[in-house]
Order: structure tokens, then sequence, then C-alpha cells
């Protein structure tokens, strides 16, 4: 156990390092980059004639940065403040970015654990039936099938969904998270259907591509295990084959995937932002699109060290949860 | 310097040649990369570059027809050029970031993993790290934020940022490669031998591991169209260079295209053009996935 306890210290350790490096590279890289609002605003003062301090002092009011900080300064001060869980304020929303993040996150986090799930039941699905007739026509056709459908990157597929489901056939809702008027917003059934509604598109085509993906790993795992003595010595007992793929091969067969999807999920949150241009939602794959097409850096930073702190994590709980459910596998 | 090229003998390339065309889901993929290079260079030769010249207002978003042909099959963009010559000149662009990108990422993955897997001890414990450290990371995100920021079209720096993550599932798998082939009783005999360390790694370790590059090197290229086309088509890169994501990002914006029916056309074909190139990429992944030898898959 105390193994286990330093093992998981090290990770975390490594994890808040790594935050550490994303974040200082991008904010050095960010900060300086021409065409950022805090330069544009100074650079429309200065046209107009005003002074640089004035301008400088104008812009310290708009924005609450001092443009005239010195570059190290001005990065030990923003790691203080991160420290004290200030994310600093977005340029273009004049907003604390913790707020922006926080308002948008759940309807991410929504998006991507729907099609995740639903993927995955898919995957487990036609993995353990095309598992079940292995070597077979039945199963080369998956595999082939699968192949295709994983070629399609997924912001092609939403275009593609957009265009036939939604523009020329108006099944579906064109762009929006939800189309109710704001007094109905709440946890009651028009909502929530209505978000659903506007939601199925999305979903689908976060889903469609990823399906492949676990149908190759159920299907070869399930192939392995069932070529073990215990499934053998079960068959010629005679218990039935469903009750053999479900209870004796697919338990087991899911458990490598399963910790995959904990670590798929913040891969995804950063994924997020063609789906999420594209129709028009809420979240935070959007709010960084938005936030690096004009340049907003404490914006796209602290975005940024969401999603990347979220996958970090995501990833040392895949492994504990391998460890858990996986008792032939322990950290060494 | 003398570069050792690894001796294959005549009989062994009649082998491969036979595995390579029994394996037809390798052979499709293979004949739709080939196809899409022709269209990137011949192709080039037999179509106009979409110009001024060609554009003609009047005729815009015409649905593909036989008149002049080859020039109208594709239809008209939104000043009247032919479409086809968007898709044709836009693929060059396309094909140098992913052939730049999959030469710095199999560099770096193979000499990378060569080194840790050869040399093992704590060099080996300092580049696993790197790799795990690196195969962790939200790496789409970060792209992004470089690509935007940096606001380039040189193909060198964007191949630079599309592969800078990539190469660190390749250098794993070929250090796990390595560090069980170095075990392996024959390569310890040549060792033992006194062979020609280079002649060692290039044809014992190498060669055998070709089906793995491979693999890795065609999803690698499948990820650097779809960050590519993605970049561009949602208007995160400069819109200077003909390209897919371009035509794509154009079809999408220009004029509400997207919402009405007369941009059906120059919607459609740059996303079916995108869709089956990167299904001849991953049919060559999973074509060269069924070359390696089953035995040596387990480690």
């Amino acid at each position: 156990m105390k193994d286990v306890i330093v093992w998981i210290l090290k990770r975390l350790g490594i994890a808040a390092g790594t935050v550490f490096l994303v974040i200082s590279a991008t904010y050095i890289l960010l900060r300086y980059a021409p065409g950022n609002p805090l330069q544009l605003y100074i650079g429309s003062c200065l046209s107009q004639g005003y002074s640089l301090e004035t301008c400088y002092a104008r812009a310290k009011l708009v924005f609450l940065i001092d443009p005239n900080e010195p570059p190290l300064e001005a990065y030990a001060n923003y790691l203080v403040q991160l420290a004290h869980g200030d994310l600093g304020r977005s340029l273009i929303y004049h907003l604390p970015v913790a707020e922006l993040i926080a308002k948008e996150i759940p309807w991410t986090v929504f998006l991507v654990t729907t099609s995740l799930l639903l993927s995955y039941a898919l995957g487990v699905l036609i993995g353990l039936f095309s598992a079940k007739y292995s070597g077979g026509k039945i199963d080369s056709a998956v595999t082939t099938i699968s192949a295709a459908v994983n070629a399609i990157p997924n912001y092609i597929l939403a275009i593609i969904l957009l265009l036939f489901l939604a523009v020329y056939s108006h099944i579906f809702p064109i762009n929006g998270s939800y189309s109710v008027p704001a007094s109905e917003v709440g946890f009651n059934w028009i909502f929530i259907s209505n978000v659903l509604y506007h939601y199925t598109l999305p979903i689908l085509s976060f889903a469609i591509p990823m399906i492949p993906g676990w149908i190759l790993g159920i299907r070869s795992a399930a192939v392995a295990i069932s070529k073990e003595d215990y499934v053998m010595y079960a068959r010629l007992r005679g218990v039935k084959s469903r009750d053999l793929m479900i209870n004796y091969i697919g338990r087991l067969a899911v458990i490598p995937s399963f910790t995959r999807l904990m670590y798929s999920f913040g891969l995804l949150l950063g994924a997020a932002a063609f789906i999420e241009s594209t129709f028009g939602l809420f979240g935070i794959g959007s709010l960084y699109a938005t936030a690096l097409s004009s340049r907003d850096y404490p914006l796209a930073i602290s975005t940024l060290m969401i999603i990347v702190a979220v996958t970090v994590l995501g990833n040392i709980i895949a492994d504990i949860l391998y460890g858990v459910l996986d008792p032939r596998v322990r950290v060494r | 310097m003398n570069v050792v090229i690894p001796q294959i003998s005549r009989r062994e390339l009649r082998k491969w040649r036979r595995i390579l065309l029994s394996n037809k889901i390798f052979m499709a993929g293979l004949i739709i990369f080939i196809l899409y290079v022709l269209m990137g260079t011949v192709g080039l030769l037999i179509i106009p570059p979409p110009s001024a010249k060609l554009a003609k207002p009047a005729n815009a978003f015409k649905p593909p027809s036989l008149k002049d042909f080859p020039l109208y099959i594709f239809g008209t963009d939104y000043e009247g050029i032919p479409l086809i010559s968007d898709i044709v000149w836009g693929t060059p662009f396309i094909l140098e970031v992913s052939t730049l990108a999959s030469v710095i990422t199999v560099g770096i993955g193979v000499i990378l993993g060569l080194l840790a897997g050869y040399i093992g001890g704590p060099l080996d414990k300092f580049l696993s790290a790197i790799f795990d450290i690196i195969l962790t990371l939200p790496t789409f995100p970060i792209i992004l934020i470089l690509a935007t920021f940096i606001h380039t079209n040189n193909p060198l720096i964007l191949a630079g940022i599309l592969s800078m993550f990539s190469w660190a599932g390749l250098a794993r798998s070929v250090r796990g490669f390595t560090y069980s082939l170095k075990n392996q009783g024959y390569i310890e005999t040549a060792i033992i031998l006194g062979f020609n360390t280079r002649k060692i790694i290039l044809n014992e370790m190498i060669y055998p591991m070709m089906p793995y590059i491979l693999v890795h090197l065609f999803q690698d290229m499948m990820f650097y169209v779809y960050g590519l086309v993605g970049l561009y088509a949602y208007g995160f890169l400069p819109l200077t260079t003909a390209n897919w994501g371009v035509v794509l990002d154009f079809a999408m914006s220009i004029g509400g295209a997207i919402y009405s029916p007369l941009g059906f056309w120059n919607l459609i074909i740059p996303l079916v053009t995108i869709i089956i190139y990167e299904i001849g990429l991953m049919f060559m992944a999973l074509g060269a996935d069924r070359l390696v030898n089953p035995r040596m898959r387990n480690f």
C-alpha cells in the first residue's frame, strides 16, 4: 500500500510539473505575440495622438493589466495570481476568466461524456459480436468498415451531418445549445429535451469516429481471452454462448478500454473546439476557439491549463483504476 | 560518410512483393495515396491554377458539368473558378506539410527510441519518462494555440508544430522493440563477434521494425491532415496558400454557402476529397499492421 501512495504522489508531482511547463511556455509565447487586444488598444490610442504614458494608464484601467511591466515581473505576478486561484481577466469579455470557464465547462462535459458513453456502449457490443465470429467474413467486414469510419475527421462528419440533417432537411436545429426562452432554463423536461435535440448531431459527430477504436480494442482483448483455459472449460460445461460472451469474456475484455475511456475524456475536451464552433454551441471548446482567434491570451492560457490538468489527472486515475480493476496488473 | 544499405536479396524482395500484393487492404490504401500524389504533381500540369483569369462571377456555384472536360467536372466555386483547380492546386501544400512532419516524427522517434532501448540505464529512464509525459498531454489544444499565435504558412514550421508530440508514441514502441531484440541470442552473438554496430542496428533492428514504423507513420499522417485542414477550415491560420482547408473555409463562410443549396457541391467535393485521403492512409496503416509478424506482437 505504501508503494502505491508513493507512486501516486510521484505521478501527481510529475503532473503538476507538466502543467507548470505548458503554462509557462504558452504564457511567454502568447504575452508577447503580436496582435492581442491589449496591444491593439494601445496602438489605436497612440494613433489618436495621445502620449505613451496616457495610453498605458488607460490600458491599465481597461484591462487591469500593466503593459509597462517588465516581462519577468509580469510572469512572476501571473504565477502568484494563479497560485491564489485567480486565472486573470479576459481581454475581450472583461470578466474574470474563472467565471467564464465555470459557466461554459458543464456544456462541454455534457457533450464529451455523452459521446464517450454512447460510442463505448456501441463499440463494446460490436466488438464482442465481431470477436464471436473472429476470422470470418463478418469480422473482416467489421474491421474494414471500422477503419474507414475511423478515418473520417470528426469536424468533417459534423459538417456533413449539419448539411444533410439540419440545413437541407430541417430535422435538427442548425445551431445553438438550446432554443427555449430564458424563463424555461432549468432542470425541467422541456429544457432537457430541447438540449438533447440540439446536441444530437454534435454527439453523433463526436461519437461515430470513436466507435472503431473501441471495437478494435474490445475485439482483440476478447479474442485473446476466449483462448484461455477457463473459457474453454466453461464452453465444455455447456455454458450458453451468450452468457459466455457477456459474463466470461466481456467482463475482462472491457478492462483495458475502460481505462482508456477515462483518459480519452481530457483529450476530447481539447478536441471540442471544432465541433462546438461548427454547431455554435456553448462550451470551453468554442470559448477556446474565440480566445485564440481574438488573441485573448489570459483566457486562452487558462482554458488550456484546465484542459491539460483534466487530461493529466484523468490519466493518473485511469492507471489507478486499472490496478483496481485488473488484479493481474500491480504497480511496481 | 558511407551509409550502410540493408542487404536485401532478390528472393526476399520477391517475398515482400508477394506479401504486399496479397495484402488487399494495404494495396487499396496505397493506390488511393498514389492517386493523390499524382494529383498533387502531374495534376498541376493538366489543370490550370485558380487565377483571376478563370473567375467569372456570373458562373459562381455552378453544379458539376461536362463542359470543357475536365475543367468543370466539380462545378465552380464562389468566384466562378472551376472547383477542380482549387482542389488540385490545394494538394501539394497538404502533401508537403505531412511529408515534412512525417520525416521529423520518424527521425526523432526512431533515434530516441533506439537510444533508450539500446543504451539503457539512466538515459533510458530519463527518455522513457519524457515519452510518458508527452503521451499524457492533450496535444491538440497545444498545437492549436501554437499554430494560432505563430500564425504562419511556412510548411516547415507548420510541420514542426504538428509533429511536436507525435514522435513520442513511435519512440516508445521503438524502445520496447529494441529492448526486446537486444536481448535476443542472435543479436548478442553478433555484438560479441564484433560486428559493426551500425550494421547490427540497421539490418537486425530497424529492418524488422519497418512495419511498426509504417503503422505509426500512416496514423500520424492522418493526424497531420486532420490538424492542418481543421486549422485552415476554421480560420486559425492565415488564408494565403491554397489548400483543402482554405477551400473548405471559403465554401463554409462565403455568402452563407453552407445555409443555401447553392453551396452544396462546393462543400461536398472538398469534404469527400479529405475523407478519401484519410481512408487511404488508414487502410495503409491497417495493412502495415497485418504485415507485422504476429510472433513479434507480444511485448
